[in-house]
């Protein structure tokens, strides 16, 4: 149990004291127990990931037996090249440029997963919170944090109640890589929208004034759409749909409804001013938001210009027609309707 | 960050736009550099005003492990502002500024125009392999002039020596190259005794040079140094550059090339021979040096990327890199890039009486 973070209790968001085992909420008496020094913020545990459940298994006994390092690359490299550089390559969270990142920064990573985003942050920040609501990936994420000596992350089991464990103010910066369109999936028959705008409600309290959140997503109108790119519940065409029509496809090819929502710039911007949010500035994340390798600012369609002429490589026919149909869209001044992956950062 | 500097460089225009007034806004594309032996660095390219092209190139280290790289840069430019000529220093950009952006320490140089060589030469569409080739040969020229205005003598140090020594512990040679390597003893050890050291770019890729208006242009100085052996530049071209292939990370495709530049009968030998002597044009070296040479610049990047791959192996990221990362060990590290270049020096070992130059 680590003393030097502050806790609230995720039911009531009373004070919480410490009890034998975890935590104990002072006003509703709920107890959070403390397993292996994570706190437990819920009692129901997910596995959903890019690693299978059995692969996780076996790199969590690879990591205790090995390390984390010959694990990764001997093991979930082989099995699982997509997820060894999802867990290892820092550099996928080179957007953390974007902000003020000092010794003395608190940050919260929502939907932490395997930590190379929290573990990234953690070389430049002060304190790193990994939340995630998979028992498993915490686990793994501390045994690295463990054997690497990494003493300012701290993993915490939740996210998926609708009150954050956190009392107000406690972040500068809270980080959705991947989150915001998955949360509409822990809200029972509610609306997805007002589960994720409940979610950055509860964001927003648990920023200091001035605080940030970063937001890497899709459009829900990006080019890859109109050719039949998937959407997250696996299905195509649906993010160009009304809701409803996009709930009855998904429900008639035996998916259940729809509950992955996306929206365009605007529509994010309606979203996060709903929730209280003061601005939102857009970049795009190119190739993704998940591997950044090049960010611009949507505004500027100079810049944008500037990389598909001068950096964008263009060794195939393929790429060359992308690279046209690019630049032809900022000549027309609406890339970034059809952008199809987006970097948001939302100011409080 | 990038608000930081923006702030900074908004502060201070004089240092930063030193013929120009002090611009109304800035805006920045953030480019992600390679993660390197130490987590790399990330680029920002900054735009002033209504500008199409940008102005400035800072650079900050991704953690603070890789502050030494951006040390290196500003080293090596400053090296070129000082020391070397204006006419061939002017290929590299003017340093700026090296100072502090809160707790992270930047650098911010003058950002360079122009279209990429490695882009002219692997577009397959329209592909115009005579100027992409008369290109590399002005490169050629140019670092051939480099060479001549740092030359120094040789410091008798034994690296050559040590580099051979290294390589051999490291890597697995056949029989040929073992022979050869063996061969190459006194060699090496007359570079070290009789070679002169030049200041070398470290990274003289078709990537880090650009063609514009304003001529050649050579970013990304992070792994300058002084003293060290010639050529060692421009073979990084030869062996780096692949021609109208379009995948420049296909490692079996740097083997083709690397014999059809290297040897007699390879298909592109006159390109070589030319790019060989457009650089001894300026610096006068005797022939005899220009096979120990290729032999010890294939060891030393092996070396250098074996090194690479250890500390990102000790970072617990290695990027995979085609076709030599398959089956690579943690504890081994010999099939990735630094696999390229032992391969090479075990053709070059191969056919070594077949050499082009």
């Amino acid at each position: 149990m680590n003393d030097s973070m502050r806790y609230a209790c995720a039911s009531c968001g009373g004070p919480l004291d410490t009890e034998a085992g975890g935590w104990k909420c002072r006003a509703c008496a709920t107890s959070w127990p403390v397993r292996d020094g994570i706190p437990f913020f819920s009692a129901r545990d997910y596995y959903f990931a890019d690693v299978t459940e059995p692969e996780m298994d076996k790199l969590l006994a690879e990591t205790a037996a090995r390390g984390w390092k010959p694990a990764a690359h001997d093991f979930l490299r082989g099995t699982n090249p997509g997820s060894y550089k999802l867990a290892g390559d820092e550099s996928r969270s080179d957007w953390k440029f974007l902000f003020p990142l000092t010794p003395e920064t608190s940050v919260l990573d929502l939907g932490s997963g395997l930590g190379s985003i929290a573990f990234s942050l953690s070389r430049r920040c002060g304190k790193v919170v990994a939340m995630d609501i998979s028992a498993k990936r915490l686990k793994y994420l501390s045994l690295r944090a463990a054997q690497e000596g990494t003493s300012n992350i701290f993993p915490v089991f939740g996210g998926d109640a609708p009150r954050l464990p956190f009392p107000d103010g406690s972040f500068d910066l809270v980080v959705l890589n991947g989150v915001l369109e998955w949360l509409g999936l822990f809200g029972g028959e509610k609306d997805p929208r007002e589960v994720q705008l409940e979610k950055l409600r509860e964001i927003h309290r648990v920023l200091r004034p001035g605080g940030s959140v970063y937001v890497g997503i899709e459009n829900r109108t990006g080019y890859v759409y109109f050719f039949g790119g998937m959407d997250h519940g696996g299905t195509r065409f649906t993010t160009l749909m009304p809701r409803f029509m996009a709930d009855l496809a998904c429900r008639l090819t035996g998916r259940g409804s729809y509950r992955t929502y996306t929206y365009t710039e605007a529509g994010y911007r309606k979203l996060f001013s709903e929730a209280g949010f003061s601005s939102a500035e857009f970049y795009a994340t190119i190739p993704s938001y998940r591997d950044v390798y090049f960010l611009a600012p949507l505004r500027d369609a100079r810049i944008l210009d500037h990389f598909f002429a001068r950096l964008f490589q263009a060794p195939s026919l393929r790429r060359r027609v992308l690279r046209f149909g690019a630049r032809l869209l900022l000549k027309l001044r609406i890339f970034r309707h059809f952008v199809p992956e987006m970097g948001i950062v939302v100011r409080k | 960050m990038i608000e930081e500097i923006e702030k900074v460089i908004l502060a201070a225009p004089r240092i930063f736009f030193p013929r120009r007034g002090a611009p109304r806004a800035l805006a920045t594309l953030l480019v992600k550099g390679s993660l390197g032996q130490n987590a790399g660095r990330v680029t920002f390219l900054i735009f002033r005003d209504g500008d199409p092209e940008p102005s400035l190139a800072a650079k900050i280290a991704r953690d603070p492990s890789g502050e030494s790289l951006l040390d290196a840069e500003a080293a090596g430019l400053r090296f070129l502002a000082d020391k070397i000529s204006p006419e061939v220093g002017r290929a590299a950009p003017k340093l700026l500024y090296q100072g502090n952006c809160g707790a992270a320490a930047f650098v911010a140089e003058e950002a360079v125009a122009g279209i990429p060589l490695g882009a002219e030469m692997t577009e397959t569409l329209f592909f115009r392999e005579r100027r992409a080739s008369a290109r590399l040969v002005e490169a050629s020229s140019w670092l051939g002039r480099l060479a001549a205005e740092s030359r120094r003598p040789a410091g008798g140090t034994k690296g050559a020596v040590r580099t051979a020594e290294i390589f051999k512990a490291r890597y697995p040679l056949d029989d040929a190259a073992d022979r050869f390597l063996d061969g190459l003893g006194t060699d090496l050890e007359g570079l070290d005794r009789e070679c002169p050291r030049v200041f070398i770019h470290g990274d003289f890729s078709h990537m880090n040079i650009y063609f514009g208006r304003g001529g050649m242009r050579v970013i990304d100085w992070a792994e300058s140094r002084d003293g060290g052996m010639p050529l060692h530049d421009l073979f990084f071209l030869l062996t780096s550059s692949v021609f109208g292939q379009g995948a420049e990370e296909d490692g079996t495709r740097r083997l083709a090339n690397f014999s059809s530049l290297f040897f007699l009968d390879g298909g592109r030998g006159e390109l070589a021979r030319s790019a060989v002597d457009k650089y001894l044009e300026s610096l006068k070296l005797d022939r005899g040096m220009l096979k120990p040479l290729l032999a010890l610049f294939l060891m030393e990047r092996a070396n250098i990327e074996y090194e690479v791959l250890e500390g990102q192996g000790q970072r617990g990221y290695l990027v995979p890199m085609k076709p030599f990362g398959d089956g690579a060990k943690w504890t081994e590290g010999s099939l990735l890039k630094c696999g390229l270049y032992a391969r090479l020096f075990g053709r070059l070992a191969a056919a070594r009486d077949r050499l082009n130059f």
